[in-house]
């Protein structure tokens, strides 16, 4: 009986010390302290062993500076590994690579896709940089019909940046919309409502 | 009751805040391993480091504020109990029951009320929605949302943390701690008194 609660113990005692999420936030406060050649290399080492949270980390590294051909394809090759494990960052921002080949209509919609799927899982930046994408015609053919039902999704599910476009398209009649100062004006007060900062 | 309030401000909470910052780190790692939490001391006040990611560039990772004083205000409220207690207990018994007390039974309150306190603040900054007067950052954590009713449900659990737990937990765990106490206040002295106020009262009663 004391053996068994002793074992039982144990096990949870490790389980909270788990090293790979640990020694993952080493490499970023390493990072952040300059020390960039050192956590990349703990970077590799966390993520080689599939640690997904590690390999859309390092995919993100190889996305910033200058980017050439060789960095955008490792860093998709990290971002495709995490995101096949499930990783949110991972599946937004390789569907934002795929959205950015414009010459590559499959990359294309499949990058869509998989912003539509992340919408779908409740992911807001994901229904935002939809209607952005359909509206300016970024990646996608602009469908200002398409744009406004994101928009609209967006926005009932509270999204800043959405209740703001949606009050001046009515405001401006912009996005197929007649001009309706008073749909513009309870988009607004919503805003207003909304306790978030103007910082973003 | 003032004695205890005064020791728990000035001697007790400035130690409590940084000494349990490890237990809470452990327990943080324990549920949210996917989050690699750590606790940073400052001051009177704790800050969760995570590496959950913001969706901004270059990427930083969500860091949450804490503040525990309030929580360990329980101590306190558990201590001056205990120490105005009547009774005959013995001082030694009375110290065993004030420190049995304060680490078994407060202390994992104390960490309970933390936690759900801090899940109510994870699930604002990953819901990105407003909620009992906390308000998430502007920016968005590459995070899915809870749905509406487990995020609902953390804020019950923040109210009950935040609300009912500090006051509440103290005063169940003295009375557990003092249960002849109360059997003999209860029993032998209110409901004593019942068959003697009913006699008074057919007395009066007959008498008029």
């Amino acid at each position: 009986m004391s053996r068994g609660l002793l074992i039982g113990l144990t096990v949870v005692v490790l389980a909270g010390c788990d090293a790979a999420p640990q020694d993952l936030r080493r490499a970023l406060a390493m990072l952040h302290n300059d020390q960039g050649a050192a956590a990349f290399t703990q970077l590799q080492d966390l993520a080689a062993t599939g640690y997904a949270p590690a390999q859309f980390r390092l995919g993100m590294l190889y996305l910033q500076g200058e980017v050439n051909a060789e960095r955008r394809t490792l860093a998709e090759r990290w971002l495709m590994r995490a995101a096949a494990q499930g990783d949110v960052g991972a599946r937004y921002y390789r569907a934002l690579l795929w959205l950015s080949r414009r010459r590559d209509a499959d990359a294309v919609d499949a990058g869509a896709q998989a912003l539509e799927r992340l919408a779908a899982d409740g992911f807001r930046p994901a229904t935002l940089r939809l209607a952005q994408a359909y509206e300016a015609g970024d990646g996608v053919q602009p469908d200002v019909a398409q744009a406004l039902s994101w928009y609209e999704q967006a926005a009932a599910q509270g999204e800043r940046r959405a209740i703001e476009r949606l009050a001046t398209a009515y405001q401006n009649g912009e996005l197929g919309l007649e001009r309706d100062a008073a749909l513009a004006q309870r988009w607004r007060r919503q805003l207003a409502r909304e306790p978030f900062s103007l910082s973003d | 009751m003032p004695a205890a309030l005064v020791v728990w401000w000035f001697l007790a909470a400035p130690l409590l805040v940084p000494g349990m910052a490890p237990a809470f780190a452990w327990l943080l790692q324990l549920i949210w391993p996917q989050w690699g939490p750590a606790v940073e001391v400052n001051g009177n006040a704790w800050l969760v480091v995570t590496t959950l990611p913001l969706l901004e560039q270059p990427l930083q990772s969500a860091a949450i504020p804490l503040g525990p004083r309030r929580f360990t205000a329980a101590f306190a409220l558990f201590w001056g109990l205990v120490l105005a207690t009547p009774g005959d207990l013995p001082l030694r018994r009375r110290l065993r029951q004030l420190l049995a007390g304060s680490v078994l039974g407060i202390l994992p309150l104390v960490l309970l009320m933390a936690l759900l306190a801090f899940h109510f603040q994870l699930a604002v900054v990953i819901n990105h929605q407003p909620a009992l007067t906390v308000t998430p950052p502007s920016v968005h954590v590459l995070a899915l949302p809870y749905p509406g009713w487990q995020f609902h449900l953390i804020g019950v659990g923040r109210q009950l943390g935040v609300l009912v737990l500090p006051t509440l937990g103290p005063v169940l765990m003295w009375a557990v701690l003092n249960r002849r106490f109360i059997r003999a206040m209860i029993f032998t002295g209110l409901l004593s008194r019942l068959p003697a106020a009913a006699g008074e009262l057919d007395h009066r009663d007959g008498r008029a």
